[in-house]
């Protein structure tokens, strides 16, 4: 329970609280609804200060931390589990609260400086859990738990977000977060909806290990387990093939010079064998032409001189015996030239012979050791070709590894959520009368202000709880923030029948909005009387403008509830006595 | 082999013809191979001997020589 809400500045109102039924309440004059609303009277600002004072989050610049608020210090003077606290959180120090009242026992906890005990905002939020709920975390502590921060901003619902679903008090809220802390509240058990998590994270980092045995496989590649083993075994033959080939391998260090020499020999060996064929058909030409060319009989020169004589007699200038001279020598010589002709033919094609015969047996040498040898560079590209193979398996052994990792995993995912969900179910059932009491209470409040029946619904998924409520009455403005009430006001009803507990409920003007009339005050009066007879604590801030007259019932005077009016008659009149 | 052309032998087959033929390619001096190696492409002389006797010719009547082994035309 709250028992004050003070300030160092002395603009600021401060505001004393009783247990029970609280009211707050914001007048605002005809001239406001036409200034900024910003410049609101401070109900917001209140919410934000109780916060503020219990550990929430900061930023700079925002909320309370603005420049308009510096130096501003507030204190909260609160009993909890039999124990008074006053706490005091500084806009210029927000790292730390100032602690008092029954804190004997906290020594451990804090250090004293300038004569005040210290706490750590962490330190206080851990506190602030046990003493309220009675959250004990055992060390370590699973990585997923309700918190005193989030259990907080359900009994003290803050900005728009927190009016939509009972459920949920912020936009963003994880859904683990959300399972965790309702359970927590209606008394289920939360430790599973922790542990469901933590599988969801073992899953997220199974799905990465497949990805990473898949991603950047070449196209054509299939990344199960089978078509990987298949190219690993197709791999390995192929590696040791490969290293015998290297390892037989001889580099010669001249390979390509004497490539290129034997190369250069079968050309030559080539261009004179060409020359010796050619020469051969010459060498023919010239012994048939010995055989053949008949050389005419000396006698014909006879013939021939007679008929000169008689057809032309007087051209003769040379005598019978000179003519026949003359073709003996003719003949002769011819027979001469050809000889030597064939003679000088037949030694150089000797002689090519012998060249070609040479050139031959040195290019056997030279191929001889070509084929028993490798260019350096033939064993470089090989080698290099090894290392590809070798790094590719490497790489398939890893994906592979992944995949196996994966598979494995998964399965045993799967059996530990089956597990996990078998003690959730079985837990739930051991619940059940728990869980009865509280859709008994929440009905009754439902039949209070509709009359009609209202249910909360508990369920446990795959996903883990599903929670909802209902009440059977469609068409009602407002209904859904109503169902907000009602439920709140059930677990502040639970709770306060427990030890520790937070006894406490606040609402802000935004629970009422667009809510009839009639259901407004039915409200307000269940509130009253639960808190009232319960033995928590609740208020609530209302605008005057809003308030349900004409239907609270005879006898119920909100005014004895008003523990503070705020006006924006003047700047004095609203919560800080300033405006900012 | 006929020295003049009759009935049967034209004139370029005849020894005056293949003479004239001959003479035209030696217009300067040539072996005898070098130049029938010259001459022997011309159907008209048939043979080697046909040549010899061509050149047998000329040389009685004056119009070749043969001096070192060389055949050239008379310079007289």
């Amino acid at each position: 329970m709250i028992s004050s809400v003070r300030s160092n500045m002395p603009s600021f109102r401060a505001i004393e609280f009783s247990s029970g039924f609280n009211v707050v309440l914001a007048d605002r004059t005809m001239e406001s609804t036409r200034r900024d609303s910003r410049n609101g009277l401070g109900k917001t600002t209140l919410v934000e200060i109780i916060h503020f004072c219990l550990g929430a989050q900061t930023r700079r610049n925002q909320g309370l931390l603005v420049g308009a608020l510096e130096g501003w210090d507030f204190t909260l003077e609160m009993e909890t589990n039999g124990r008074t606290l006053i706490v005091t959180r500084s806009t210029n120090e927000p790292t730390r609260v100032s602690l008092d009242g029954d804190i004997g026992d906290l020594a451990q906890m804090g250090e004293h400086r300038n004569g005040k005990f210290m706490l750590r905002v962490a330190d206080w939020n851990s506190l602030l859990g046990e003493l309220m709920f009675g959250l004990r975390m055992q060390e370590p502590p699973p990585k997923y738990h309700p918190t005193f921060r989030s259990l907080f901003s359900y009994i003290v619902r803050r900005g728009r977000d927190a009016f939509s679903s009972p459920f949920v008090h912020h936009r963003n809220q994880l859904e683990w977060d959300k399972q965790s802390n309702n359970a927590f509240l209606l008394d289920l058990g939360w430790e599973q909806a922790g542990q469901l998590q933590e599988l969801k994270d073992e899953e997220n980092l199974l799905n990465r290990l497949r990805r990473a045995a898949r991603e950047g496989l070449l196209i054509g590649m299939i990344g199960t387990l089978g078509n990987l083993e298949a190219e690993r075994a197709r791999l390995q033959s192929e590696i040791q093939r490969q290293f015998q080939a290297l390892q037989s391998f001889r580099v010669h260090p001249r390979y390509q010079e004497i490539q290129q020499e034997a190369n250069e020999l079968t050309s030559t060996i080539q261009q004179l064998s060409n020359a010796n064929l050619a020469d051969s058909r010459l060498v023919d030409l010239y012994r048939s032409s010995l055989e053949e060319d008949q050389d005419p009989d000396i006698d014909e020169v006879l013939g021939v001189y007679q008929e000169v004589g008689i057809a032309m007699p007087d051209l003769i200038r040379h005598r019978l015996e000179d003519v026949q001279e003359f073709h003996r020598q003719i003949v002769a010589n011819r027979r001469a030239y050809l000889q030597s002709e064939i003679q000088r033919i037949e030694n150089t094609k000797s002689q090519r012979d012998l060249a070609i015969h040479e050139n031959v047996e040195r290019r056997a040498k030279l191929l001889e050791v070509l084929q028993t040898h490798g260019a350096l560079q033939e064993f470089t590209s090989l080698q290099e070709l090894y290392l590809e193979e070798v790094a590719r398996q490497n790489d398939i052994d890893n994906r592979i590894a992944n995949l196996r990792r994966f598979e494995q995993g998964r399965s045993e995912v799967r059996v530990k959520r089956e597990l996990l969900l078998q003690t959730a179910r079985r837990d739930f059932e051991e619940r059940r009368q728990a869980r009865a009491r509280a859709i008994n209470v929440f009905n009754s409040n439902s039949e209070t202000l509709y009359s009609a029946p209202g249910n909360l619904v508990v369920d446990i998924t795959n996903n883990g709880f599903s929670f909802d409520v209902e009440i059977m009455r469609s068409g009602s403005q407002g209904i859904n923030n109503m169902k907000i009430l009602c439920y709140d006001l059930m677990i502040a009803e639970l709770w306060a029948s427990r030890e520790p507990s937070p006894g406490l409920l606040i609402h802000d003007s935004t629970i009422f909005d667009g809510v009839d009339e009639r259901q407004m005050a039915q409200a307000l009066e269940l509130a009253q009387k639960q808190s009232e007879n319960g033995g928590f604590q609740y208020v609530c801030a209302l605008n005057s403008d809003t308030l349900p007259t004409e239907d609270f019932s005879t006898g119920f005077d909100l005014n004895r509830f008003v523990r503070l009016r705020l006006t924006d008659e003047s700047e004095e009149g609203g919560l800080l006595g300033i405006r900012y | 082999m006929t020295l003049l052309p009759h009935k049967h032998v034209p004139t370029n087959r005849s020894l005056i013809g293949i003479g004239a033929l001959v003479l035209q390619f030696l217009d300067s001096p040539s072996s005898v191979s070098h130049l029938w190696e010259s001459v022997k492409a011309n159907q008209e002389i048939a043979s080697f001997g046909n040549f010899v006797l061509s050149l047998d010719y000329l040389f009685a009547i004056g119009a070749i020589e043969y001096e070192r082994g060389l055949l050239s035309r008379s310079t007289r």
